[in-house]
């Protein structure tokens, strides 16, 4: 795939495109590449005449991207244009393979604010169409956020960015210790515990109004390890009404509590299969942490971690097919890798390869990518890290403070 | 195209999705196994002189009232409070002097030595009130710290080790003769388990020292559990010794 820089215009008494038009560009090429579907034809192959409306490229030009050195099979093109303080932009795909009696495959147009963020948004939307088109019918991830815990303050709260690093905020406010955000499937809702009461409690708040949401912890004990439920009418957690953390699965404000797990020890960590609502789950019952399975009313449960080492933060894929963990297998207690497994057949893969800690791992919505947090920076340097499901193109999206614990949400 | 399109990136969805193991569309590199871990590379400039915030509140008590410390440091391996003594990097805690005094916090770590104070103002109670709290001794709190001693435990477990039940039975023998006083059992962990797996396991370690002094007589209605993980470590050193004070059942007094 080919994606040419879009071409800029600039209407009397606007304002220059220039710096729209290259937040678009990168965006965009940020975007299809990283989405694990293309395979990009560097900038440095291509023609030099490139078009920006789509008469501008009939077929007897197309041959020109087809052949050798850009030997492409799809070309992006377009233009962005200010308009006063407005900024407009259209999009083309094409086939330029010249086997296609319709070569034009996608002609989008947007308009917005002439702002280098409206810009961004509108890059990560047009690369989303393009995706969606070609990559198997699987919306893109452009405009997905990423929400993770940061000390950055000074004290541990919840904050939020886009999939790429982009835009990172802080969501709590509570100046206290506040860990282990989850993420409706929706992502209208966001909870996660909080010593601000002066004991572990969960949160839900209203991501969309910003307010909080009732929840009720289940006593004067631990509270904490909030999982939603598919459909986010239950949430699932861990709490310890006598001397072992249990996990429970309540209503959407934590009401009417079944009790899943009666094992001593620590039961923590659920998460739930988004397409048969098995719960994965972290328990100490055979002496150590290691990741079992469980049907939702808490029969049929089997452990998935077998031979020697921990194993730690599980995470369902969308497609509820595979399930990433965390483990030391191999290697010093707390040095643990990435691990992901085909529950069905039992295949197992290692993502990542080193000594130090690598966990927490969350699914995009794609189910291409993967979001963990790594220490490979510096042993006190907890940083999230995206990757593709495949443990490629491993990228640090953040650096300032320590960031960890990250939960990926589909807006 | 579309079909074509459909049918390679449709193989490319699922090689990714489930069939790791089959080959891709395009090449992709297969993670080595690596058999010697990387070198750990350490940033070479001088570490950073480490930092400290105290603040008492309120900053001015009558005598017999009670003000909260509270402290937070960068930077350090080691932090102490005159007549609190050795404290976890940051934290709070009450204090109830009889006169004004001003507390003075000192952070050690491998870039320095830093320094933080803060004053607590006593004054005379202004005379006779109706609704009098009880009159604790003031020197309760360095009783209590004196005492009633910290409980180590052994690596992922929270059994109380048979060398700890002497600590444990003191603990309860002070309780016992001051019946009024009431605990918070904190629960620890070293650094190594990831962050929730640790807040259950501190959580287990406090309820197990709680069910312990139970069995020695203490009333669980005196005694409030909170783990705190790995969030609170007294020590950030990577080695056992440091790891062992971590992991810990931590008693402080509760109000």
């Amino acid at each position: 795939m080919a994606v040419a820089d879009f071409k800029q215009f600039q209407e009397k008494d606007s304002a220059s495109p220039e710096a729209l038009t290259k937040v678009f560009n990168d965006t965009l090429w940020a975007d299809l590449a990283s989405s694990g579907v293309f395979n990009m034809v560097s900038k440095s192959f291509y023609p030099k005449a490139v078009p920006g409306r789509a008469e501008e490229l009939p077929v007897p030009a197309m041959a020109a991207w087809a052949q050798p050195p850009a030997s492409a099979e799809a070309l992006v093109f377009g233009t962005v244009s200010t308009k006063g303080d407005r900024m407009e932009v259209s999009g083309f795909l094409f086939d330029v393979t010249g086997h296609s009696t319709q070569p034009q495959q996608l002609g989008k147009h947007y308009a917005d604010e002439a702002l280098p963020e409206a810009s961004r948004v509108i890059a990560h939307r047009f690369a989303n169409e393009i995706i969606g088109l070609l990559g198997g019918g699987v919306q893109g991830i452009g405009e997905s956020r990423i929400y993770f815990v940061s000390n950055r303050t000074g004290n541990k709260e919840v904050w939020v960015m886009d999939y790429d690093g982009a835009n990172q905020h802080r969501i709590t406010r509570y100046n206290n210790l506040t860990l282990g955000p989850a993420v409706s499937a929706d992502g209208s809702k966001l909870a996660y515990t909080s010593y601000f009461s002066g004991n572990t409690e969960i949160y839900v708040l209203s991501l969309e109004s910003g307010r909080q949401l009732t929840f009720h912890n289940l006593g004067p004990h631990l509270n904490t390890a909030p999982y939603f439920s598919p459909d986010g009418n239950h949430i699932a957690f861990s709490a310890s009404r006598g001397p072992d953390s249990e996990i429970y699965l309540g209503d959407s404000t934590g009401a009417n509590p079944v009790q899943l797990t009666r094992e001593r020890g620590v039961n923590i960590s659920p998460s739930i299969n988004p397409k048969d609502n098995r719960i994965a789950f972290v328990s100490s019952r055979s002496g150590n942490a290691q990741v079992y399975v469980m049907d939702s009313n808490g029969g049929n449960v089997h452990r998935v971690s077998g031979g020697g080492g921990e194993a730690v933060t599980p995470a369902w894929s969308p497609n509820g097919q595979l399930l990433a963990f965390a483990w030391t297998r191999g290697y010093a207690p707390g040095n643990y890798n990435i691990f992901v497994m085909d529950i069905t057949r039992g295949n197992l893969v290692q993502l990542t390869y080193g000594a130090g800690a690598n966990e927490h791992p969350s699914w995009s919505p794609d189910g291409r990518h993967l979001v963990f947090e790594s220490n490979r920076g510096g042993r006190k340097n907890r940083q999230v890290y995206t990757m593709l499901a495949d443990g490629t193109q491993v990228k640090a999206l953040t650096s300032a403070g320590e960031n960890f614990t990250p939960v990926w949400s589909v807006r | 195209m579309r079909s074509r399109y459909a049918r390679l990136f449709a193989t490319c969805l699922l090689g990714l999705m489930v069939a790791f193991f089959a080959a891709a569309c395009k090449p992709k590199p297969k993670p080595k196994v690596d058999t010697t871990p990387p070198p750990v590379t350490q940033p070479q400039e001088a570490p950073a002189k480490p930092t400290a915030r105290l603040s008492a509140n309120p900053p001015s008590i009558e005598r017999g009232q009670a003000s909260t410390l509270e402290w937070s440091t960068t930077g350090a391996t080691s932090v102490t409070i005159e007549t609190l003594g050795n404290v976890a990097v940051s934290g709070t805690q009450q204090v109830r002097p009889t006169q004004s005094t001003t507390y003075r916090l000192t952070a050690t770590g491998p870039g320095g030595t830093e320094s933080a104070t803060a004053r607590v103002t006593v004054t005379n109670p202004q005379g006779p009130t109706t609704n009098v709290p009880p009159t604790r001794n003031p020197s309760e709190d360095d009783l209590f710290v004196q005492n009633v001693r910290t409980i180590y435990f052994d690596y992922d477990k929270y059994d109380v080790r048979d060398d700890q039940k002497a600590i444990l039975q003191g603990n309860a023998d002070f309780l016992r003769a001051h019946p009024n006083m009431k605990v918070v059992i904190e629960g620890h962990c070293d650094e190594r388990g990831s962050e929730e797996y640790n807040l259950g396991l501190g959580d287990r370690r406090a309820n197990a020292v709680k069910e312990a002094l139970g069995a020695l007589g203490i009333s669980g209605d005196r005694i409030r559990t909170l783990s705190y993980g790995k969030e609170r470590p007294v020590c950030t050193d990577e080695n056992e010794e440091c790891w062992q004070r971590n992991r810990r059942g931590q008693f402080q007094l509760d109000r």
